[in-house]
Formats: C-alpha cells, sequence, structure tokens
C-alpha cells in the first residue's frame, strides 16, 4: 500500500484511515510518517531568514553499483531502494547532490520523521553547548535535571546517556504489546493514553526509570536517555528544545525548510525519535559532519566534537553490550553508530528503515528515510548495512 | 502594549504556567497559544512553496497619531487603541507598501498566529475559486456534496445559505458558556479535553446541528454559527479534491507568494477546523488582504475571481444582517461570503473578524490593508472591536487622503 490509499476522501473510509492509534504500524505508516504534525502536537524549528546552504548537482549513477545481500545474493544499490519501502533518497559525493528521489507521494518540503536518527541530532545540540561551556560531557545528570536524582540516572554522566551506556532497566521491545515502552508512547503522546484521566507526561515518567548503577560498562540502547539529553539542552540553553536547535544548529547550516519535533501535552519534546526534517537538509547535517562540523561558510558543529564522535566509541562497552553479535567491529559514541570498517563511516540510525549514513572515506553521504513494515528486520538493516559500505568502496576505489 | 506573563518558560512549566487544551483559549493563558497552537494540537502545514514572497516595500508612514472618535464618543489615537489592545501582530499596507509593521512581546514576524474566525474569510475565498471553476455551486443544495448531514438543519440549506450564516438552525455560541454549542464545537474539533458524550470529531459533529424552533427560513436571517464554516470547509475538500490545507497552499498560499508557511488544527480524525483553526504570521495575512485589494491578482497571476470580490462586498442582504444576531453591536453592515462589509462607510471596507482580537481590514477604495493579530482575554470585548474598526477605517481615510 502507498501513502496515496491512506487518508483518502474527506473523511477517509475507516480502512484508510491514520489515526494516533495506528500510525506507526503498517501500512499507516506510509502516510504518517510524512505527516506527523497531523497526528501529534509538534514543536517547530525555523530554518531562519538565511541562505540556504548550497547543494550543487553532479551527474553519476550510482543505481548499478553491486553488494553482495545478507543471503549472499547479487544485488545492487538501485535495487535496495527501489525494494523495502523507501520513502526518499539523497545521495551526496563530495559534496554534490549525485541521486536525489522521492517515492511513495513524499516530497522534498515535506518533513520525515528521523525516528532514532533524532538522536544524532540531539546529540549535536550537546556537542555545540559544550563548546559554549553551558555543559560538560562528564557532567553528572542531575546537574541539570535534578528532577531524576532518586531514579536510573543518579551518578550517570551526560557521556553515559551520549554513549547509551546509562544503566537502565528498559526493554526496548518495539513490538511489545505492554509494558514501559507502551506507557513511554503515551506520555510521549504518541499513542492515546488508556486511562484519558491521568494522560502523564514524558518528564515526570523520565524521572520513574531505574536501574542498578551500574554506568559506563556495557552499550544497552535507552531512547529514554536521549530524551533526558533533550531535556538537558533544554535547561543548558535556557531555551525549548525547538528554539536551540533552530538557533545553535538550524539557522547556522543554512537549512533549506523549517523541521519540527513532536512534543508531550506539556511541551516536552520527543529528542530520542520525534525530530522531523526534510530530506536534503537531513543530508545537510550528514555533509557538516562530513566537513568536520563546517558548514555554510562556519564552524556550526565543533570541530572536536565530530572527532570525538567518529572515534572515541568504547570498544570494551561495546563488546559487553546486545549489539556486538551484530557487528563486531562497532560501538557507539555520542549517538552515533560507529561501524568499525576500514573508512570509518558512521550512521544514525531510526527504526523503520531511517538512516544518516557518513564515510568520511569516500565523502559520501545517504539520507534516507523510509516508511518499512517492521521496526526493526535483521535481513533488510543488514543489507542497508552492506549496501551502504559497497556504494562508499566503490566511489572510493 | 501589554506585557505577557510568564508562561511555559521553563521545562517543564510550573503548574501555574502551564498552557493546556484546557487553559489555551483563555487569558493569560491565550498569550502563549495563540503563537504557539501547534504545540497543542495536531496541525496540516499549508506550505508557501518555493517561489518568491509577494514584496512589501516599507515606507513607514507615522499612523500612530491619528485621531478618530472612539465608541464612547471620545477623541483616541492609533496608538492609543493599539497600546489598549492585546496586540501581537499589526501590519498595514497602502498601495502594496508597508506603512506600519509591529509585533507585541515578543512575537516574531516569522511565526504563524491563530486567526480564529478570520480563518472563515479564507475559506469564503477559496469557495469563490471553486465556484468559477465550476466545481461548486452556491445555489446547489450541501446535502448534495456532503450527504452526511441529511436530517439536520442543514436540510434545504444551499451553499449560499452557509457562504452567508442565514442557515436556519438552533444554536448557542456563546463563547463564555462551557456548555454550550460551540463549547461541544471545540471538544469534536480537539480544542478542548475530550468529554464523555461529545461527537467524535467534527465531522460528526456538524450532522448534529438542529433545524430553528421558531420558523425561520434559510436565507432570511444572518444567523453566525461557527459550524457552517467547519461545514463549508468539508464541502471545499469534497469539490477540491484534496484535503483543507493542501488546497489552500496550491490555490492562495503558492500563488500569492506568502513568506511563511501557514498551519491549520485538526481534529483526531483529520478534519481541518475551517472556522477558526488557521494560523498565519501577520505580513502573510496582510498579504492576503493585498492580493483581495489588487482585485485577486498577485505576481501577475489572476488567483481569485474579480467578480466575486465585488459580489461580497456589493450583494450582502442588509435586511438579512439587521434581523440577525449581531446587528446591535455592529450596525450597518452586512455579511457576504465569510466577509463583513461594513456600509457605513463610503470605502465599503470589508472585513474578517476572528474573537480575541484577530481582524483583516480591506479597504479596497484606500488601497489599504491592516492586518492585526491580538491575544485580548475576552472572546468579543465589543468596545475593543469597534475601536479598532474606527481605527483602522481612519487609518485608511488618512493614507487616502494624504
Amino acid at each position: 500500500m502507498e501513502s496515496g490509499d491512506l487518508m483518502r476522501g474527506s473523511p477517509s473510509p475507516p480502512d484508510g484511515r491514520v489515526t494516533l492509534e495506528n500510525w506507526r504500524t503498517p501500512p499507516f505508516n506510509r502516510w504518517a510518517f510524512q505527516h506527523v504534525s497531523e497526528l501529534v502536537p509538534s514543536a517547530p524549528i525555523w530554518r531562519g531568514a538565511g541562505p540556504v546552504m548550497p547543494l550543487p548537482r553532479a551527474g553519476q549513477d550510482l543505481a548499478a553499483i553491486p553488494f553482495r545481500d545478507h543471503a549472499g545474493t547479487e544485488s545492487t544499490f538501485g535495487a535496495f531502494f527501489d525494494r523495502n519501502f523507501t520513502d526518499g533518497i539523497c545521495v551526496l559525493h563530495r559534496g554534490h547532490i549525485v541521486m536525489e528521489h522521492y517515492r511513495n507521494g513524499f516530497q522534498a518540503h515535506r518533513p520525515h520523521i528521523l525516528m532514532s536518527v533524532s538522536k544524532s541530532i540531539t546529540a549535536l545540540l550537546v556537542g555545540i553547548l559544550a563548546e559554549r561551556s553551558l555543559l560538560a560531557a562528564g557532567d553528572p545528570v542531575v546537574r541539570f535535571v535534578p528532577e531524576v536524582a532518586a531514579s536510573a540516572f543518579e551518578g550517570a554522566t551526560l557521556q553515559h546517556l551520549l554513549d547509551m551506556t546509562a544503566d537502565v532497566d528498559f526493554d526496548e521491545d518495539y513490538l511489545a504489546a505492554a509494558g514501559a515502552i507502551v506507557t513511554y508512547r503515551e506520555v510521549s503522546g504518541w499513542k492515546p493514553p488508556r486511562n484519558a484521566s491521568a494522560p502523564g507526561d514524558l518528564r515526570s515518567w523520565l524521572a520513574t526509570l531505574s536501574g542498578q548503577g551500574r554506568h559506563g560498562r556495557a552499550f544497552h540502547y535507552v531512547s529514554p536517555c536521549t530524551d533526558l539529553l533533550g531535556w538537558i539542552v533544554e535547561r543548558a540553553a535556557a531555551m525549548p528544545y525547538a528554539q536551540a536547535a533552530s538557533e545553535l544548529l538550524w539557522q547556522p547550516l543554512g537549512a533549506e525548510f523549517d523541521g519540527y519535533v513532536t512534543v508531550d501535552r506539556l511541551g516536552a519534546p520527543r529528542a530520542a525519535g520525534g525530530v522531523c526534517l526534510a530530506l536534503r537538509d537531513l543530508a545537510r547535517v550528514g555533509q557538516a559532519m562530513l566537513q568536520e562540523g563546517q558548514a555554510n561558510g562556519r564552524q556550526v558543529v565543533p570541530r572536536a566534537w565530530v572527532a570525538d564522535s567518529r572515534r572515541n566509541g568504547d570498544r570494551a562497552a561495546w563488546a559487553a553490550g546486545e549489539e556486538a553479535a551484530t557487528n563486531p567491529a562497532g560501538s557507539y559514541r555520542n549517538q552515533w553508530w560507529i561501524m568499525g570498517d576500514e573508512h570509518g563511516c558512521y550512521t544514525g540510525i531510526g527504526v523503520y528503515g531511517q538512516y544518516l549514513w557518513i564515510d568520511p572515506t569516500a565523502s559520501l553521504v545517504i539520507a534516507r528515510f523510509a516508511s518499512q513494515p517492521l521496526p526493526t528486520d535483521k535481513a533488510t538493516d543488514a543489507d542497508a548495512a552492506r549496501c551502504f559500505l559497497a556504494t562508499g568502496r566503490a566511489l572510493a576505489a | 502594549m501589554s506585557e505577557a506573563p510568564r508562561l511555559m518558560r521553563s521545562a517543564p512549566a510550573a503548574p501555574g504556567e502551564q498552557v493546556t487544551l484546557a487553559n489555551m483559549q483563555e487569558g493569560p493563558y491565550n498569550r502563549w497559544a495563540f503563537r504557539n497552537l501547534r504545540r497543542l494540537l495536531p496541525t496540516a502545514n499549508v506550505w508557501r512553496g518555493d517561489g518568491p514572497a509577494m514584496a512589501l516595500p516599507a515606507r513607514p508612514a507615522a499612523l500612530d497619531g491619528i485621531a478618530f472618535t472612539d465608541h464612547a464618543g471620545a477623541t483616541a489615537t492609533v496608538k492609543q487603541v493599539l497600546d489598549r489592545g492585546f496586540t501581537d501582530g499589526f501590519v498595514v499596507l497602502h498601495r502594496g507598501e508597508t506603512v506600519a509593521e509591529r509585533y507585541g512581546d515578543g512575537v516574531e514576524a516569522h511565526e504563524p498566529h491563530l486567526l480564529m474566525s478570520v480563518t472563515k474569510s479564507f475559506a469564503g475565498t477559496l469557495t469563490g475559486i471553486l465556484v468559477e471553476r465550476g466545481l461548486l455551486s452556491p445555489d446547489g443544495p450541501v446535502t448534495e456534496i456532503v450527504p452526511e448531514v441529511a436530517g439536520s438543519a442543514y436540510d434545504g440549506a444551499s451553499l449560499r445559505h452557509v457562504l452567508n450564516m442565514t442557515v436556519a438552525m438552533d444554536y448557542d455560541e456563546d463563547y463564555d458558556n462551557p456548555e454550550s454549542d460551540v463549547a461541544l464545537l471545540d471538544v469534536a474539533a480537539g480544542w478542548r479535553p475530550a468529554r464523555e458524550g461529545a461527537p467524535d470529531g467534527l465531522r460528526a459533529y456538524i450532522a448534529t446541528m438542529r433545524p430553528a424552533r421558531d420558523g425561520r427560513e434559510h436565507g432570511e436571517t444572518f444567523h453566525y454559527v461557527s459550524t457552517n464554516t467547519d461545514l463549508l470547509g468539508w464541502m471545499l475538500e469534497r469539490a477540491g479534491g484534496c484535503d483543507f490545507a493542501t488546497l489552500l497552499s496550491r490555490e492562495i498560499w503558492q500563488p500569492m507568494g506568502a513568506e511563511f508557511d501557514a498551519y491549520v488544527t485538526l481534529d483526531r480524525l483529520g478534519a481541518p477546523q475551517t472556522d477558526g483553526g488557521l494560523c498565519t504570521a501577520t505580513r502573510d495575512l496582510a498579504r492576503f488582504g493585498q492580493l483581495l485589494v489588487a482585485g485577486g491578482v498577485a505576481n501577475g497571476r489572476r488567483i481569485v475571481p474579480h467578480s466575486w470580490i465585488r459580489d461580497l462586498r456589493e450583494n450582502g442582504d442588509r435586511a438579512a444582517w439587521d434581523r440577525g444576531n449581531f446587528a446591535g453591536d455592529m450596525p450597518g453592515c452586512h455579511y457576504r461570503s465569510a466577509w463583513y462589509t461594513d456600509l457605513r462607510d463610503d470605502h465599503r471596507p470589508f472585513m474578517g473578524l476572528g474573537i480575541h482580537g484577530q481582524m483583516l481590514f480591506v479597504d479596497p477604495v484606500a488601497c489599504v490593508v491592516c492586518a492585526l493579530h491580538s491575544s485580548h482575554p475576552k472572546p468579543v470585548d465589543e468596545a475593543f472591536f469597534d475601536d479598532m474598526r474606527r481605527a483602522f477605517r481612519a487609518i485608511a481615510h488618512a493614507l487616502h487622503g494624504g
């Protein structure tokens, strides 16, 4: 099913109706991921009034670049994107757009949800605030958010949150029908609350999470850690997250379109997954990372922060963590997945097929939006990494 | 201009400083809410397109000292009424140039602000565009396009009755009564917290309108009922073949050269609140007025039929107005195609008006547009509206004569 088959007519017939109850599930996510503000309240990330960061175009055909998929079958870059519920791809090579496609009714000016690629964006804000000495990665979380003093986050530092090594009892099981992850969606405003008279809110809920206090030992992917980072950004910058994102990142970067972030009923941003951006603008973020934080004629993200994000993943924490088997060479730093390959690739990854892939050796950025039917899917996820790695190798050859 | 109270400043805001669905329409909470509505509700973006914005060159003129006789018979100045009001944004255009532009209380020029019922004038203008294309007929029965409302007050009503607010129905539009029909409309639109027994969504709500009990016929009497314009929005979506936000973007916002995206609030089923849920930057509201001053042409392109603009200004039913429920507060007007026209002024300016101080004043004789966004604590402070209208007329006549 395509987005054009959903929400047709006024009102849409019930079987094509996308609501707060069903929006993340297939096939409804095909429409929803490019229409999130129509389902959830949101705060705008203003692009400012300045010039757009130019992205010149260059002719280059990537479609035939081969790779071997997870099952050992020969495939191509073009085939990967033709399958797998792609909504949009924008590929930059040496700062030029070499490929830009929209599918499933998606359009260049529309913000699409990043899901957990939002985390990589949030971490950039942390890095920018660190450069301005408004916070430091080694600071204790409770310095900024004393509200979580009696929770799992006692004793944790910002760096633990950034690296997903805070010790939090939370099972990131996206398909669970009950438990903490369902409550998490409700308090974020991503799902109607079961108890309408006690809807809760994201920040209060964060303070209820528990853990064993063994921070820094093992990689354990807990999205609420990034929501807490969003809260810390608000406290350190003394402004709402969306405004900080606009003033610290979106305006200096020269974004082309306004973005937005979903907010709960008290205005708390879903900094871990609720950022929505236009495709070319996501690619611009990647290009800024490639250029060691420089874009649009200025140092947008601190050079040292980019270097730290690329190089200082904790291999021991990774080896002790839950994803070591998926990629034994990998690590995770400042909300980026470090591939551990010879090109030094790193990526933001969001459920249902969102990527911001950066290959510094090949000077390659791949921004990709999708509305895959499953939040995570080992085969497709593995193919994405294989495809992107092969593309970088082909371009660098 | 009055200062905003401390609202939604910290993360999270202290309970007394929180703006929520439950309080967003009340003062002082509306001061934050009216420019942050998308943070409280689902909204659909109205894209400005990728073309250039309509140029509004600055040519500042001294308007502050323009004097007029206020509602109480005293002499007042433009500055006095603006300072008295809860002004968030104010833009005056004369012959397509910006002669005044000011913002209150930290409001920024790019921020879309709630228009309340000035939204209706946008829906009415879109109707004119679709009528011109033969996609809607003013005399056609509404139940032909929206059969879902058959059996309600809308039986026998035409699109024209809906546009002119002359549908005969039984309705309580008391903004201060939480149990009134219009308060229930807010619940259905997602503007107030869900309530037991309320219709599920705007469209379900529209179908519950009750026929008049006093023997009135459709077309006889002006009776201001916001639901009419929600039905109009529904008809626009059906006739236009797309959602309201897309239609507005395609037919007006892009071709006119809006500078910023606008947005409209949606209920939980995606129905747009077209009686009052549109939010625009003040400058873009003024551009919309300029489009109408220019006879429906912008950037060298015909956008709104000129005949439609002439018709709304010239062919209103004065007798229906005089029989209606606004004649006491606003004598000497008529209401046609979702615009008010002031017949006592020889320029015949026409206006969109929204509660809590939203106004778009268009004087095609003086080529003057006044766009006002406010967050007045009272929905309808008749002295405030009266003085603002007087101020706008005085501005138009001063610019015209000078």
